[in-house]
């Protein structure tokens, strides 16, 4: 039921923010799922302007405003776009917070962001999906898609990838040592990528750690407004990799997260943020890992005759500032053709859940993307957030394309072969 | 009545400027009927009060530079704009110049010159006529490709409505979006909507270096090629016209005439330097294509001349065969295809019947000898162009499109539109009586 | 509100994806960039001319007033709803039906972002060449509603320029087609013009035949600084007094040079009076004579600093700047009013003296930012919106702007039209005769103001 906005902590902590925006429209074009819908209420603007009149009270938080809310990508265009420096995502991440703080989650909701924060329930869930696609919905005829995720391409481990290494996985002649954030999507559903990671580490004399206890980083938690669960596995994280020097993700939306959104959730308890910043400091992405760290040695490469692009996925673009990297590397392997993707680090429909909540939208966006990397002529579409792996490669698949999506980590692992 | 009528214009324009004398009102008018009288006013404030005394009696007016159309202006009153005819400020700063309507447009082209500025459109009706025809007319010339139409060079008007109150838009802006835009609404609204009385106009640098290349060739086919080449090439001339062979002849440079054929004139203006180079690109290009004739114009007055020569060409096929005249468009690019076209249509092209070409706006103009079957050859030329993203021009063009697409409802929307227009601001009808008939 | 039964009427037109009715959606069409609102009783998406054409019908019947718009980034509130007014949102309509470059026109649906349509003529080495500040943002249906120019119209000019025909829906919901692919297509009267700049008050645009062009083969950006904005203002008088029309000449003062740098990060010195972009275009063997021409004409204005862009991206992000000035002083005051008044080029100095005189006078910071080339500028008046006094001095500090830009022989909308924002300072620009001429076009075309009523100007029933 809609509840009249009452001013509330949360929004009037942003009130300022919201009077920043000048209502320009400037925030549209970066606007994906605007660009797509081309409804202002679905677009970076019109959040804000909803946030606003609820904010004010102006307005109820009604299936409308939810709707708004949740269309956002969370992938931050928009406040690069923006020229009077508002930033709509966190806007809209207080609404969230507002509006889970206000009402609760609706119980689907409830139940997916707590059980990607309980390992134990994690793993059930994908153990469960795992037999549901093999023992029924393959045995479907015809049955490729669900909302637009490609269900029977979608590959989910029989073993989660932490309990298929040790806990070290020690190098030869080994110079160093880091930890590993594995995250959900690798553990569950790209262990070969999170053998890869390990493989190209080690490769470069790096002992890897893989801690047995890490959870969830909180980035879906942190998405819809349940800071507290969120809260709850980020302070188990931080000890855990607390006598580690270095810690590299392979997930752009964990790296984001662990280095940057943690500061924000304990930005409210000063005497436990220094350890929060010191956990922040040694937070690498592999690609940046890999490139300043180790500086890898082109030499070691094999040939490799492949048409390559990068789609960066928003988080790594945005969250963590990574462009370069990623491409300064493929471009460093011998023989590969690198070709620049139009709008590459525009969103690939992903956006965690939002491509089963608004899968329409997140079709067409995916969609975009697929005629994209079809217009680059590349036969490999390189990106460095598993999400992303699984969303592109399972629309390319359901528009019967051949094109293969791989991680970083996995081209270079072949690479090193 | 008659003689009440004339006493009161008399007061108002004066006694001295008003002829009644059939045989000298000849000199005014154009066609046959004959109006009351020619008055010829020297004021803003004179025109208001004759348009105020037509539209108090509803007796028809209609106004030209020097000489008026008398169609439907039997009884009725023809107005001569020659006396308002001053250059009122030249603004060097703003580039923009303030002149009476009357005020001759070859004269005030020439008087800028001087001081280094620039009003490109051509004179609607050759060297004697009028910015306010010009501007009353808004005919596309064949420099608007480069320039834009006459209606890019109005900053502002001021006008005696049909009621005859005074009505003033625009300023020495080059950008005006405040309230509607009649600025440019006016241009080519051929006197119905009121009497042009002065124009603001918006002026340009005066290029800093011109020539003029000729070319003659065999065929129509050959000559359009190379337009089309210089097209492709991105060469965008202030002029690039095609006068086929039996109004080439009517060109002659100062160094005796081409060899005959059917000729391309490109006009250049522009920087030094691109200008060159251009000129002998085009030069090279003519030889390489087979020109049988080709020459290149440096020298100012030279230059001048030709032009000189192209008005009086235009505005005597303008005066004289435009009752039987075929003015159409097609894109740009069509120009072959048009030409191919046409020269099935009228088998006299290499030797008689005249024909301009604006190759920049595919604009052709076609003067067809007397022999051909007129409603006919309209008919044909209308479905050439319609296949070729083309049209006839203006009235006529719109209503064969209609007629031959089935459009009934829109060619009646738009007829009752602009009728309803015209009878809000001249509720008596008195304006321009052969005008939209 | 809409009743249930109006609703379904609408959703049989256009189909249930395409009608807002909820509270959140009518919100979120109650805006543009002014600071005004009003939300309207429904919003519905056409896809196509009939849909267009159908909803209008409709709405005629049901004694809906209709207000026609596109991305709202009005900035004279020309796209506002009005009282119980239905949206006819063409956001939807962006198909490109036709890229004829060999023939310089593109034909489109006027939902179409104005940059999406330059990014496909890029492909063919075209351009459109009217790209207002907002081009990322707004669609050309918009553009062609306000007559928009930008920063090319020195040389280029505005919309006007390159609309050549026009689909249009009146507003009894029947269709015309006004202008067409060629210049001289019009019947009897050049309805194209009067369409364009018409602010959505004749009819509802659909579809337009625009005028483009091939890239100019070569272009040099400028950069020069000045200590005060009077040096630039004197290179700007120099520059067209020597013969040459650039395609840009952008001007921004210190105000603007600050918060333009905070947002892109250009490292330009913070306590310069004045820059001036310069841009020139045309055959690359003209162009390093201009460019030397303008550098000694800046010299001799006692230029700061004067810099020719080496490359496409140093261009690139000098324009950035310029093109997201006007949202960047959001970092100094959460609010701003933007004027576009316009002067004759050479009263520029006493508008600058007369802008900073208002600027005393109600103590609020004001931004100038100006199409110096064109003598368009764009005062940004800079202000709280919660501060009720501050509102107050805007608003008598904008009719100030407008009395000063009129008093120099000026206008008071040089490209945003006058909408609801500036209607009642009409009759300080317009005579009785003048406005009433608008008048008369309105009814010509509808003459029960059923189309974006209470816009330009208001009409009696007529009789």
């Amino acid at each position: 039921m809609a509840k009249e906005g009452k001013k509330s902590s949360t929004l009037d902590e942003v009130i300022k923010e919201l009077y920043l925006c000048n209502k320009c429209g400037f925030c549209q074009t970066a606007c994906k799922v605007y660009k797509t819908d081309l409804n202002e209420s679905f677009s970076a603007r019109g959040r804000v302007q909803l946030i606003k009149g609820v904010a004010e009270g102006r307005l109820p938080v009604d299936e409308g405003f939810r709707d708004a809310v949740n269309s956002c990508l969370l992938c931050q265009e928009c406040a690069v776009a923006c020229p009077s420096g508002v930033k709509p995502h966190e806007l809209v991440l207080a609404a969230r917070r507002y509006m889970q703080q206000t009402e609760g989650l609706p119980l689907d909701k409830k139940i997916i962001l707590g059980t990607l924060a309980d390992p134990f329930r994690r793993k059930v869930a994908f153990s469960t999906a795992r037999f549901l696609r093999n023992n029924v919905s393959n045995r479907i005829e015809g049955f490729n898609e669900l909302k637009g995720i490609d269900v029977r391409g979608m590959p989910i481990d029989k073993v989660g990838f932490i309990d298929q290494v040790p806990e070290l996985n020690k190098a030869q002649a080994s110079k160093g040592r880091v930890g590993f954030f594995v995250g959900c999507f690798i553990n569950h559903s790209l262990a070969k990528t999170g053998h890869a990671i390990v493989k190209v580490l080690n490769k470069n004399a790096i002992d890897v750690v893989v801690p047995k206890k890490q959870l969830c980083c909180g980035t879906p938690q942190n998405a819809y407004g349940d800071f507290e669960l969120a809260k709850k596995n980020a302070r188990k994280n931080i000890r855990l990799f607390k006598d580690l020097d270095a810690v590299v993700t392979g997930c752009g939306s964990c790296g984001a997260m662990l280095k940057k959104e943690y500061l924000h959730l304990f930005a409210d308890e000063p005497e436990f943020l220094p350890e929060v910043e010191a956990f922040a400091q040694k937070i690498f992405d592999f690609s940046a890992y890999v490139m300043h760290e180790i500086k890898l040695d082109p030499e070691k490469f094999k040939v490799f005759n492949h048409k390559v692009t990068y789609h960066d996925g928003c988080h790594m673009a945005r969250g963590l500032k990574i462009t370069k990297e990623p491409r300064e590397i493929l471009k460093s392997i011998p023989r590969i053709e690198y070709v620049e993707l139009r709008e590459a680090d525009r969103c690939c429909g992903a956006a965690g859940l939002f491509q089963s909540y608004f899968y329409e939208i997140a079709k067409d966006i995916s969609r975009q993307k697929v005629q994209n990397i079809e217009n680059t002529g590349a036969d490999i579409i390189v990106t460095g957030c598993p999400a992303c792996v699984h969303r592109i490669q399972g629309s390319l698949r359901l528009a019967g394309k051949e094109q293969k999506v791989v991680h970083l980590a996995d081209l270079l692992a072949e690479a090193y072969q | 009545m008659q003689d009440n009528i004339l006493e009161k214009l008399r007061s108002i324009v004066g006694a001295e400027q008003l002829v009644e004398n059939p045989a000298q009102m000849g000199a005014f008018l154009l066609g046959p009927e004959a109006p009351l009288a020619v008055v010829f006013p020297g004021a803003t404030g004179e025109v208001a009060a004759v348009v105020a005394l037509c539209n108090e009696l509803g007796i028809k007016l209609c106004v030209g530079g020097h000489t008026v159309s008398s169609k439907g202006l039997a009884g009725g009153i023809a107005m001569v704009m020659s006396r308002m005819n001053r250059v009122l400020e030249i603004d060097h700063e703003n580039l923009v110049a303030e002149v009476e309507a009357g005020a001759q447009h070859t004269l005030f082209q020439q008087q800028i010159a001087a001081d280094g500025l620039y009003f490109p459109p051509e004179p609607y009706g050759g060297e004697g006529s009028s910015i306010g025809a010009c501007i009353a007319a808004g005919d596309l010339d064949c420099k608007s490709f480069l320039y834009g139409p006459p209606r890019t060079y109005i900053l502002g008007f001021e006008m005696v409505l049909p009621t005859g109150e005074v009505l003033s838009c625009g300023s020495k802006v080059i950008k005006n979006v405040s309230g509607y835009d009649l600025i440019h609404f006016i241009v080519g609204s051929k006197g119905t909507l009121g009497v042009i009385t002065k124009v603001l106009l918006k002026l340009l640098p005066l290029p800093e270096a011109r020539r003029t290349v000729i070319g003659s060739f065999a065929s129509l086919a050959k000559a359009a090629q190379v337009i089309q080449i210089l097209m492709e090439r991105k060469i965008y001339p202030a002029r690039l016209n095609l006068l086929n062979a039996p109004l080439a002849g009517q060109i002659v440079p100062g160094t005796g005439p081409l060899a005959p054929g059917h000729q391309v004139l490109v006009d250049l203006e522009g920087f030094q330097n691109s200008t060159a180079h251009l000129s002998d690109e085009i030069m090279a290009l003519f030889r390489l294509e087979g020109a049988t004739d080709a020459l290149c114009v440096e020298e100012a007055g030279a230059i001048d001349d030709i032009w000189r020569q192209w008005l009086q060409l235009k505005k005597a096929y303008h005066d004289d065969v435009q009752d039987r005249a075929i003015d159409f468009l097609v894109g740009p690019a069509h120009l072959a295809a048009a030409l191919s076209g046409l020269e099935k249509l009228v088998t006299d092209l290499d030797s008689d019947s005249g024909l301009i070409i604006y190759a920049l706006n595919g604009n052709l103009r076609l003067f067809p000898t007397p022999g051909h079957d007129f409603p006919a050859l309209l008919q044909e030329i209308n479905r050439l162009a319609l296949k070729l993203d083309g049209n006839l021009a203006g009235d006529l063009g719109f209503r064969l499109k209609c007629e031959e697409l089935r459009e009934t409802e829109m060619w009646q929307e738009m007829v009752a539109l602009t009728d309803g227009i015209r009878s809000r601001f001249d509720p008596k009808g008195i304006l321009a009586p052969g005008v939209h008939q | 509100m809409l009743t249930q039964a109006v609703i379904k009427d609408l959703t049989a037109i256009v189909g249930s994806k395409n009608i807002i009715t909820n509270q959140a959606g009518l919100a979120a069409y109650g805006y543009d960039a002014t600071l005004m609102s009003q939300r309207p009783v429904g919003i519905v998406f056409p896809r196509s001319t009939e849909d267009a054409s159908a909803l209008v019908k409709y709405a005629n019947r049901a004694g809906l007033v209709m207000v026609p718009r596109g991305a709202g980034t009005n900035l004279s509130g020309g796209s506002l709803p009005v009282e119980n007014s239905l949206v006819i949102c063409v956001s939807r309509m962006t198909r490109i039906l036709e890229i004829d470059p060999k023939n310089f026109t593109a034909t489109v649906e006027v939902g179409l972002v104005n940059f999406d349509l330059q990014e496909e003529l890029e492909k063919h080495g075209y351009y459109y060449p009217p790209d207002p500040a907002s081009y990322k943002a707004s669609t050309l249906g918009g553009n062609i509603a306000e007559c928009s120019g930008g920063p090319r119209c020195f040389k280029y000019g505005v919309t006007r320029d390159y609309i050549l025909g026009l689909e249009v829906v009146l507003p009894s919901g029947k269709v015309i087609e006004v202008g067409g692919k060629n210049f001289k297509s019009e019947f009897r009267y050049d309805l194209t013009r009067l369409l364009v700049g018409s602010e959505g008050t004749l009819g509802l645009v659909t579809k337009a035949i625009l005028r483009i062009l091939p890239k100019p083969f070569a272009k040099r950006t400028m950069l020069a600084i000045y200590n005060k904005v009077e040096d630039a203002s004197l290179t700007v008088a120099d520059i067209v007094a020597a013969g040459i029309i650039p395609t840009t000449l952008e001007m921004m003062d210190n105000l603007l040079i600050n918060t333009a740098d905070e947002h892109v990060k250009l490292g330009l010195p913070r306590d310069a009076g004045a820059l001036l972009i310069i841009e020139v275009d045309g055959y690359e063997v003209d162009l390093d004579n201009q460019v030397r021409l303008i550098e000694e004409l800046c010299n001799k204005a006692d230029v700061r600093s004067f810099k020719v862009a080496t490359s496409q991206a140093e261009a690139d992000q000098l324009w950035l700047a310029r093109r997201t000035v006007i949202g960047s002083v959001g970092r100094r005051r959460p609010s701003y009013s933007l004027q576009d008044v316009t002067i004759p080029r050479s009263t520029f100095p006493q508008m600058v003296d007369a802008i900073l005189a208002c600027s005393r006078r109600y103590d609020l910071p004001i931004g100038i930012l100006a199409h110096a080339g064109d003598g368009n500028f764009h005062p940004l008046v800079l202000f709280d919106e919660r501060d009720a006094d501050e509102v107050v001095r805007v608003h008598k500090a904008e009719v100030d702007l407008i009395r000063d830009a009129l008093a120099l022989g000026g206008t008071m909308s040089g490209e945003h039209g006058i909408g609801v924002l500036k209607k009642e300072y009409l009759d300080l620009e317009f005579t009785d005769v003048a406005i009433e001429a608008f008048r008369k076009v309105k009814r010509s075309f509808d003459p029960t103001a059923m189309l974006n009523r209470g816009k330009i100007v208001d009409i009696a029933a007529e009789g």
